[in-house]
């Protein structure tokens, strides 16, 4: 009968740990946010052409995201302001600046606190929109 | 002589080589994937026009939706990486995707769509899409 009690109890701790550890990634998940440097290759040559702070704030809910929120980058624009989402390994952020008629949007593969992508900004208040420039981006986690 | 004759083959081979060079164009089913779950939502033909010089990349040109005569803007094909942005319902909303697309044939990739106007923005959706060539019926 002791061995029984020892064994159930031993059985009951060793399935609290399993149950605990298999709710610790969500009830601890570590979600995007923090400040990134993004460095920008445009054009076809991909020529360097601009290195920004972007402080990303977690929020949740963009679109049913969970690890999303919004982000702002006051260098390229002081109104400047979007979205972000996690998906998959890829971060996907945009935002409008300029009164909300311009779009700067950006897409990266992350590999740990790194990634690559892309980018595009544009010009929405003319059809089709005026494309004010395209091109790659690296982020880094930090900023100098 | 022979000179002569090595130089017309030659220019006869980079002409070949020129014909042959594949830009970004025609229609492309696009299906889209929505939310973190990645749910199948729609798919629509989405048709690109070559026109080049969008932000100085040669390979780039508007494109726009045949199920919505408002849905379009610009497109880049940059080192296999296609990307593309514009607005949809009548300019109030704004759509950017991009897809690695290296054979031409098909890819995969990503897209968001919110409301325009100033931050805080209103995300509509977000999620991932396939891109095939060719639309049914043409």
């Amino acid at each position: 009968m002791e061995n029984c009690v020892k064994r159930s109890l031993t059985i009951a701790a060793a399935l609290i740990a399993l149950g605990g550890s298999a709710l610790s990634p969500a009830s601890g998940a570590a979600f995007f946010k923090g400040k990134y440097t993004v460095t920008y290759f445009s054009g076809p040559n991909h020529t360097e052409s601009d290195q920004v702070c972007v402080a990303f704030t977690h929020a949740g809910g963009v679109a049913g995201f969970p690890d999303s929120g919004t982000w702002t980058a006051r260098k390229l624009a002081k109104d400047l302001g979007g979205n972000f989402t996690v998906d998959g390994g890829v971060l996907r952020f945009y935002a409008a600046y300029d009164n909300g008629l311009s779009v700067l949007n950006h897409f990266a593969v992350m590999t740990g606190t790194t990634g690559a992508g892309g980018f595009d900004q544009w010009d929405r208040s003319v059809s089709p929109p005026a494309p004010i420039a395209d091109g790659t981006i690296q982020i880094a986690k930090g900023c100098a | 002589m022979k000179t002569l004759l090595k130089i017309s083959a030659l220019a006869l081979v980079c002409l070949g080589s020129a014909a042959d060079a594949k830009v970004f164009e025609g229609g492309w089913s696009t299906f889209y994937f929505t939310g973190p779950s990645h749910t199948r939502t729609f798919g629509e033909c989405l048709v690109f026009f070559n026109t080049g010089a969008v932000a100085g990349f040669a390979d780039s040109g508007t494109w726009r939706s045949n199920a919505d005569p408002s849905e379009g803007g610009n497109f880049i094909y940059d080192n296999g990486v296609l990307r593309f942005y514009g607005t949809s319902n009548n300019g109030f909303d704004a759509v950017t995707h991009y897809a690695t697309i290296t054979d031409f044939k098909s890819g995969a990739g990503g897209f968001s769509m919110w409301f325009t106007g100033t931050a805080p923005l209103t995300p509509i959706q977000d999620g991932t899409l396939v891109m095939d060539k060719g639309c049914a019926g043409g």
